[in-house]
């Protein structure tokens, strides 16, 4: 259970400094493309410039005759015979058959300069036979659209839809047609988003090492090394157990770290290499065209409400392609849509689609940002409709604690309540607004996520603790277990120092997703240390000669634990680890588990745009984010998930889209054509840590890292059409399609 | 008793049947008599589901014990995050 009351907290919820900041602020920090090694060669991959093509033939004699390359690998080095999720791995490493998309591996050389091994790529020569293609996902689904992979659906798939369907989504719940007959309004539209790139600062980078004995070695950027380790070694055929994989500092990764893509090239052309070791760093290019982005959408949402915006049905039908491969978060963003409401009748209906673009990941809260901009854009469209203020609206039909959840399970506590009144406290709700300026308001949900945790703490000889993790740092979470092991061993966080070990350091760990570390391996660690506890209340308990149940542990310390127990000094952790060889040995406690009592976590967004009429350009007035954490370990780094969860949504709403050519090739893979939002596009994100404790966490955590994503998108929209009057359903809304859109309703 | 509820995808392969009671100790034993009854859902409980249990999403660990009077729902695979 969650502790009761902030007050008993001296170190949860305080701001110390990062653990990592002088490192990084000073450049020490070793990130994926910092690893070096003696005789270390370089590799570089040859891509496909083809959507969708048939590899005639791959002749590699030339790049081979080049005096430094060590080695070229293709298809053919790779095992055969791998089913399902590692074959889709496999083939998305490496072209088989076919490239299926623009960007697609189709074969890697490694060679002794970065250089040399970019020149050897350029004279591998592959032969193509051009197929037809499809990049949209409504024409993936139509009836003469280019097969991409026969027989690839799974066994939700109903009959008679076109093979690229490969799953199909159904679920729901109460009487729909009975809802929408109570309503007073019906109103259905379809939404659009586009692919959107995580945009990490850190391209993809590792060293791979293999020898010829199936022993291996790994250094990568990545959110998950068990993941590496177990999708790496499924591709290349190898036993988990041979390869340790280590993670280095990671430059942000939002879901698009916690799968592979040519991590096996770099063990594979090793292996190749006599066992020196390779490494592979992609460029800004090779990312967004090789990596994964998110699914594009085509979404039809239904909505009945009353005239007092009572919500009484719902049906949303959304269509995601993910890339070649399944995958896209159709399932997820249905869980989502109406995940903020409690509605009678809701039916949900999803469809994953293959299409000729790079195999999708995963991207902060997937599928929720896209659901929410369905969603919340028609109950704001039925809003201003019916002269509803949309916050009331939210607030009339909450979702509650404890009741059925929009996709089926009850709810636990939920902080949805607290979060809506919060927001309508906040006095950026009452800034007057001028000409040509809107304010847009949205509600988004995630889940979070528990999954395989291990965690190791070991006492030092002085007193100081050890903590070992398994979760890559990303957003601070080396800060949040110091001070929750600080918290719960009594001591001070700088007493407490937290590494992330590699592979063969702990049990399997999940990677940093799903907004589960400070929750997951946060949890851990308070059962670590109070494992902990408990042996070094035996050390004392065998020192007085008294039961170790006649011992606590307060203020860092043993203590007999009242009158009866007898008068003994305390015995400081200081001094416990001090004596320990004399006392039984050495001090650790451990934690593995797969925890239960995840919270689940809403937030709603506020934003105020003002739209340029005679450009089309939007900026961002003013933007409040106010979500539930259950508690903030650390409301700095709470703070700061919040911003960017904000900024890479306003990025979504505003700029950002994968643009292909009729040859479905990617037109923009660079940062100069795929906008960002950078610091001038914005103002200061507010925020609200709004705190409903999760009773199945010690102290409350929920996560957070990503529910903050889902709202701006339609907060955004609905800015946009309160700001013009005009109603934008196809993200990103660029200047120039909002000023044609304007200019349409002004003529029209 | 434990109260068994199925995503509504699956009400072609149950004979439009969505819920179900069952005294079935475990949710392991509960999968197999599930699958008993309608063979159609093998292959989907093998292709991986996700399971709440009061509320509580959790693995789906077929040693697991169902508390009497629990609710157990079925949910299509969750992924990513």
């Amino acid at each position: 259970m969650a502790k009761d009351t902030a007050n008993e907290l001296r170190i949860v919820g305080t701001r110390p400094d990062r653990p990592d900041g002088l490192d990084k602020v000073t450049g020490r920090a070793r990130y994926g493309a910092d690893i070096s090694a003696a005789g270390l060669l370089h590799g570089a991959v040859v891509r496909s410039p083809h959507a969708h093509a048939r590899i005639v033939k791959i002749d590699a004699s030339k790049a081979l005759a080049l005096s430094g390359v060590k080695a070229v690998v293709t298809r053919a080095d790779f095992p055969t015979g791998l089913t399902g999720e590692a074959w889709d791995l496999q083939e998305n490493t490496m072209a088989g058959e076919r490239a299926l998309y623009d960007g697609h591996a189709v074969a890697a050389v490694a060679a002794t300069s970065a250089q040399l091994a970019r020149d050897a790529a350029k004279l591998i020569e592959v032969e193509y036979e051009i197929l037809p293609h499809v990049t949209d996902v409504d024409a993936a689904m139509a009836p003469d659209a280019p097969i991409i992979r026969e027989g690839a659906a799974d066994h939700s798939v109903p009959e008679g839809l076109h093979p690229n369907v490969v799953r199909y989504i159904e679920f729901g719940h109460g009487d729909l047609e009975a809802g929408f007959a109570q309503a007073d309004i019906v109103r259905e539209h379809q939404y659009k988003t586009e692919a959107a790139h995580q945009g990490y600062i850190e391209p993809h980078a590792c060293m791979g090492q293999m020898g010829a004995d199936g022993k291996g070695e790994m250094w990568v950027c990545t959110q998950g090394h068990w993941f590496i380790r177990k999708m790496c070694t499924q591709v290349l055929g190898l036993d988990a157990s041979q390869l340790r994989v280590t993670p280095s500092e990671i430059g942000g990764g939002f879901g698009g770290k916690t799968t592979i893509f040519m991590e096996p090239l770099s063990l594979a052309l090793s292996r190749k290499a006599g066992g020196r070791p390779v490494k592979i760093v992609m460029s800004r290019s090779e990312v967004l065209r090789a990596t994964g982005p998110t699914a594009s959408a085509s979404m039809d949402v239904k909505i009945g409400m009353t005239k007092d915006g009572k919500i009484t049905a719902g049906s949303a039908t959304f269509r995601m392609q993910g890339g070649a491969f399944a995958g896209a978060p159709v399932d997820m963003a249905l869980y989502c849509a109406f995940a903020a409401y409690k509605v009678p009748a809701l039916q949900h209906v999803g469809y994953d689609v293959l299409a000729n673009r790079p195999k999708a990941a995963a991207y902060r809260a997937p599928g929720s940002p896209m659901a929410a901009f369905a969603v919340e854009s028609l109950v704001d469209e039925m809003c201003t409709e019916l002269g509803l203020d949309p916050l009331e609206v939210r607030v009339k039909n909450a979702a509650q604690s404890h009741e059925t959840s929009s996709f089926g399970p009850k709810f636990g506590v939920i902080g949805l309540n607290e979060t809506l009144a919060a927001t309508q406290a906040h006095p950026n709700l009452s800034v007057p607004l001028g000409p040509n300026q809107g304010r847009g308001i949205a509600s988004g949900f995630w889940f979070n996520h528990g999954g395989d945790t291990s965690v190791s703490m070991a006492l030092g000889e002085d007193g100081t603790v050890t903590v070992s993790i398994g979760t890559p740092d990303i957003g601070g979470s080396r800060a949040s277990m110091a001070m929750m092991a600080a918290e719960t061993l009594q001591i001070p966080y700088d007493n407490v120092r937290v590494n992330i070990v590699e592979t063969g350091a702990l049990g399997v760990n999940e990677p940093t997703h799903g907004s589960r570390a400070t929750f997951a391996t946060g949890k851990a660690t308070v059962e670590a240390a109070q494992s902990m506890i408990v042996e070094m209340c035996k050390r004392a308990a065998a020192k007085w000669g008294i039961e170790p149940e006649a011992v606590e542990w307060r203020d860092g310390a043993a203590h007999p634990a009242g009158p009866n127990a007898g008068e003994y000094p305390p015995m400081t952790i200081g001094e416990i680890g001090a004596a320990m060889s004399n006392t039984g040995g050495p001090i650790a406690g451990h934690h593995e588990s797969v925890p239960a009592g995840v919270g689940e976590s809403f937030g709603t967004h506020v934003v105020d745009v003002e739209v340029d009429p005679e450009t089309g350009r939007t900026t961002i007035l003013r933007y409040l984010v106010v979500q539930d954490a259950g508690r903030a370990i650390h409301p700095a780094y709470v703070e700061g998930q919040y911003q960017g969860g904000a900024v890479q949504g306003i990025g979504w709403a505003l700029n950002e889209e994968y643009v292909y050519d009729d040859m479905g090739r990617l037109q923009n893979p660079v940062f100069l054509d795929y906008r960002v939002p950078v610091a001038s596009d914005l103002p200061m994100i507010d925020t609200v840590i709004v705190e409903v404790p999760n009773p199945g966490h010690p102290y409350g955590v929920r996560g957070v890292g990503e529910t903050g994503i889902a709202p701006p998108l339609p907060a955004v929209a609905n800015a946009v059409a309160a700001a013009t009057g005009v109603r934008m359903r196809h993200l990103p809304i660029t200047p120039s399609k909002l000023l044609s859109a304007i200019k349409a309703s002004k003529n029209g | 008793m434990v109260k068994i509820v199925l995503w509504s995808g699956l009400r072609r392969f149950t004979d439009g049947t969505l819920e179900f009671e069952t005294a079935a100790p475990t949710l392991g034993r509960a999968m197999a008599d599930l699958v008993a009854q309608y063979p159609g859902l093998g292959p989907i409980f093998d292709q991986g589901v996700s399971v709440a249990i009061d509320g509580d999403i959790v693995p789906p660990n077929p040693a697991m014990a169902l508390p009497d009077g629990a609710e157990v729902h079925f949910l299509q695979q969750m992924r990513g995050g």
